[in-house]
């Protein structure tokens, strides 16, 4: 078995979903005459992992897009922490603590483990108040002490992520988003490359973080996965918004049968 | 089986290592990081010295430092580009270019009268850097902003340079530069070592702080990366792909400047050679087409490999045509081998 994330230390601390963290309302988005989102609302709690299915077309991608700011919406209100934002970028996004992990996790394959993390956000001082120069010791410091805060261990930070596998690879990507003061993660399928150990590591590393006050907005098309981490589903269809459940309340059938038939 | 750090369990598989199993993970780890640099220049310095024992001598090793200097610095801004997984196909003209233009701002500065050598000098070195500057951001823009492919940019600006060179001095050499400028910037030798040894030394040394000691250089290797990733980094590609075209043609500029002073005209065809050159030398140094990989120390010596074979070839008396063709040969060998290398690294797994 190949070197992989260490699920966290003990117990998982037990989850209380907090506060409305991310509230968005009535979202409206039109791609030429294409109503790709017909007014859908949805809200994230704070410590909470909510799922996000449904089937192609049914405009998952283009929300978290929204959501993320890559994409702006037509209509509607985006709300963080009760406060309306406008997320016209990802840095917007960054800036009220929404970050998002794409299938392809952002890194650079030649680098290191501190070299993605600080990935365009390197330390660095001037030296004589004139030349900039890197903080390598600094970043590899930090970068092992975000590991530990983590319980992500791996066996060697100064590899190249290239030599990494799946998992540990979805590791670095998420721990680099938690570098800065991050409060809510979106996740576009993190399981879609990795085998069933890795993935399970991965939900692993999820639950953890949840527990630990971040909040998980994930798309998924694996369904074992969906009911074993989120705490609530959100299922859309042909851009509206079927229905939200609380996962321990629903079973497999009844959420396939929201994405097919789009009946609660 | 491994734990979960990736430590073995079984305690046979951590012993020891035997000696044949140690060397060749040092070779292997050798080629990941340089490439096949390591065993041509060690077979071509044991084939030349064998066939020619003056190869060998201390005169001849000097001559082939002081020739390689010039390679050395254009190496070294065609590396940038490979870097951010582009390329610069306008390095010779751009010699040439430069080499008129700073030739011509130079010769009507200075205007026969000795009093203006140091102004003119001043005043031809700061127009040819500037020329390069500029040739270096029109190629970053055309890639970068235009979306034109860097090696149709670049082979572009070629022609565009070898026609403006040619213009610029009528197909004639360019006279009249004062004679401190050859005095200083190609023969002048505090402690016997020549000057332009000691500027590409210097550069050296800056690419090596910039590339691997701030923020800059860092970026420059992201982009080369992925620059997918970097974009979502928040770090501008666009501006730091531009800036390092600018780099490397004004890095390729100061020596056009340098190779000026050597033969002390401005000459349109100078640097002729240097495209093929440079690309091989930055190939065979472990600089990968793919981008983000390669070190500056590897280019260097990249470049004193292909001016020992030019050298050595000269000694053993090769006919230039069929130097040409060795040298095709070695850039087609090295791009080949670069990508068994790439695909060596991304097989490498843990497990």
């Amino acid at each position: 078995m190949e070197a992989a994330l260490q699920p966290a230390h003990g117990a998982v601390p037990p989850r209380v979903p907090g506060a409305p963290l991310l509230t968005a309302t009535n979202i409206v988005k039109t791609f030429g005459g294409n109503r790709a989102l017909k007014g859908v609302s949805l809200e994230v709690r704070e410590n909470e992992i909510m799922a996000l299915v449904g089937d192609n077309g049914a405009g998952k991608s283009t929300l978290v897009k929204i959501l993320s700011g890559a994409e702006t919406h037509d209509e509607g209100v985006i709300k963080v922490s009760g406060r309306p934002v406008t997320l016209a970028t990802p840095n917007d996004a960054h800036e009220h603590g929404i970050a998002t992990l794409f299938q392809h996790l952002g890194l650079v394959d030649c680098f290191n483990v501190p070299q993605n993390v600080f990935l365009g956000r390197e330390l660095s001082s001037r030296w004589l108040g004139v030349f900039p120069y890197l903080q390598h010791r600094e970043m590899s410091r930090r970068t092992a002490e975000l590991m530990k805060r983590l319980d992500i261990r791996l066996p060697d930070l100064n590899r190249p992520v290239s030599t990494m596998s799946g998992g540990q690879r979805q590791a670095v990507a998420i721990s680099r988003l938690l570098l800065g003061n991050v409060k809510l993660i979106i996740m576009d399928e993190p399981m879609a490359a990795l085998g069933v150990d890795e993935g399970r590591k991965v939900l692993d590393l999820i639950a953890q973080l949840a527990g630990r006050g971040i909040s998980f907005l994930i798309i998924s098309h694996n369904m074992e996965h969906v009911m074993s981490v989120s705490d609530r589903i959100a299922v859309l269809k042909n851009g509206s918004l079927v229905g939200v459940v609380r996962t321990e309340e629903t079973t497999r059938a009844e959420i396939t049968s929201m994405i097919v038939h789009g009946r609660h | 089986m491994y734990r979960m750090d990736g430590s073995p369990l079984d305690p046979r598989a951590a012993a020891q290592p035997g000696l044949a199993r140690r060397v060749g993970g040092f070779l292997h780890a050798v080629f990941l990081s340089s490439g096949i640099l390591p065993l041509v220049l060690l077979l071509s310095i044991i084939g030349f010295g064998l066939a020619e024992p003056r190869f060998l001598h201390y005169e001849n090793l000097f001559n082939v430092a002081r020739h390689a200097t010039y390679l050395i610095i254009v190496s070294m801004g065609q590396m940038l580009t490979l870097l951010v997984r582009g390329i610069d196909m306008s390095v010779g003209s751009t010699v040439a270019f430069v080499s008129v233009v700073t030739a011509l701002v130079m010769s009507s500065v200075a205007g026969g009268d000795p009093a203006m050598a140091g102004v003119a000098i001043a005043a031809g070195m700061v127009a040819g850097l500037a020329a390069g500057a500029c040739v270096g951001a029109i190629n970053g823009v055309g890639i970068t902003i235009f979306k034109v492919n860097p090696f149709i940019m670049t082979v572009g600006m070629l022609s565009v340079l070898t026609g403006a060179a040619l213009k610029l001095s009528d197909g004639m050499p360019v006279y009249g530069m004062p004679t401190e400028f050859a005095r200083t910037f190609a023969y002048w030798a505090p402690l016997d070592i020549p000057a332009p040894a000691l500027f590409a030394a210097a550069l050296f040394g800056l690419m090596v702080y910039v590339l691997y000691g701030t923020p800059l250089g860092r970026r420059i290797y992201a982009i080369g990366g992925n620059s997918l990733s970097s974009r979502l980094a928040g770090i501008n590609v666009t501006a730091y792909t531009i800036l390092t075209y600018v780099l490397c043609s004004t890095i390729v500029a100061f020596g056009s400047i340098l190779l000026t002073a050597r033969v002390n005209t401005g000459e349109a065809t100078l640097g002729a050679t240097l495209l093929v050159e440079s690309i091989t030398a930055v190939v065979i140094g472990g600089v990968s087409f793919f981008g983000g990989i390669g070190r500056v120390g590897n280019v260097v010596l990249g470049a004193v490999f292909v001016t020992l074979m030019t050298n050595g070839m000269n000694m053993l008396r090769v006919d230039s045509y069929v130097q040409q063709i060795v040298l095709g040969c070695l850039l087609i060998l090295a791009v080949i081998v670069d990508q068994f290398r790439i695909k060596l690294m991304r097989q490498e797994r843990y497990d």
